[in-house]
């Protein structure tokens, strides 16, 4: 995996950018998504500043069909967001030594207004979900 | 840090578009109000470490196991 990030092609236009970094990775504010088709529904959101910096992300709809995190308007305002087909939705996916203990983070969505390549971690103050749900494991 | 004592009803300000005010107060708990623009997110501290731990782990994890999660979930979705 490492090999294949580090000769990532990507234009100037994939990139994404995270003004404010993600909590705990402040300073890293430029993504790139990469889908591998093996790796579907599973993507990657790997940061191009130089670090090797990158997470395994999900949409988090194709396990929990009924997530519905609390959007405001003031999050869609942050993100530019016009209309609903700007957004794109992930989870940052924790993988686990056994692939069935995997687990996503539902309390601290990735929205991304793909239209202008601008990213966010959202944190929700919402008992509903945790940043370990399981993936795999039937609920 | 600097250390301020307030009243309940009393304000504090922070820079010019954030407020933050004494609401609620009993022997335990302090209810406080925030105003500050819809680009500032205010969290509770805990709520925010949480997510901070989690992408940390989520950063160092195997990324060449994903590839048995993507083959289970697939074979999950299709039992």
């Amino acid at each position: 995996m490492a090999d294949f990030f580090k000769d990532l092609v990507y234009s100037k236009e994939d990139i994404i950018a995270f003004p404010s970094g993600l909590p705990g990775f402040e300073k890293n504010k430029t993504f790139v998504l990469v889908q591998i088709p093996e790796y579907l529904p599973f993507e990657w959101l790997v940061c191009v500043d130089g670090s090797r910096l990158r997470f395994a992300i999900v949409n988090p709809l194709t396990f929990r069909t009924d997530y519905t995190p609390a959007m405001t308007k003031g999050h869609l305002e942050d993100l530019a967001i016009e209309k609903p087909e700007d957004i794109l939705l992930y989870s940052i996916v924790t993988i686990a030594e056994n692939p069935m203990d995997s687990t996503a983070n539902l309390l601290g969505p990735v929205i991304i207004n793909k239209t202008k390549r601008l990213g966010k971690q959202i944190i929700f103050d919402d008992d509903r979900y945790s940043t370990q749900e399981p993936i795999l494991r039937s609920r | 840090m600097l250390v301020l004592t307030r009243k309940l009803g009393e304000s504090i300000r922070i820079g010019d578009d954030i407020v933050v005010k004494v609401v609620e107060l009993d022997s335990r708990h302090v209810k406080l109000g925030i105003e500050a623009p819809r680009s500032v997110s205010v969290n509770r501290q805990e709520i925010y470490e949480r997510i901070q731990n989690e992408n940390k782990a989520a950063s160092e994890s195997k990324d060449q196991n994903l590839k048995n999660v993507a083959d289970a979930f697939r074979k999950n979705k299709t039992r």
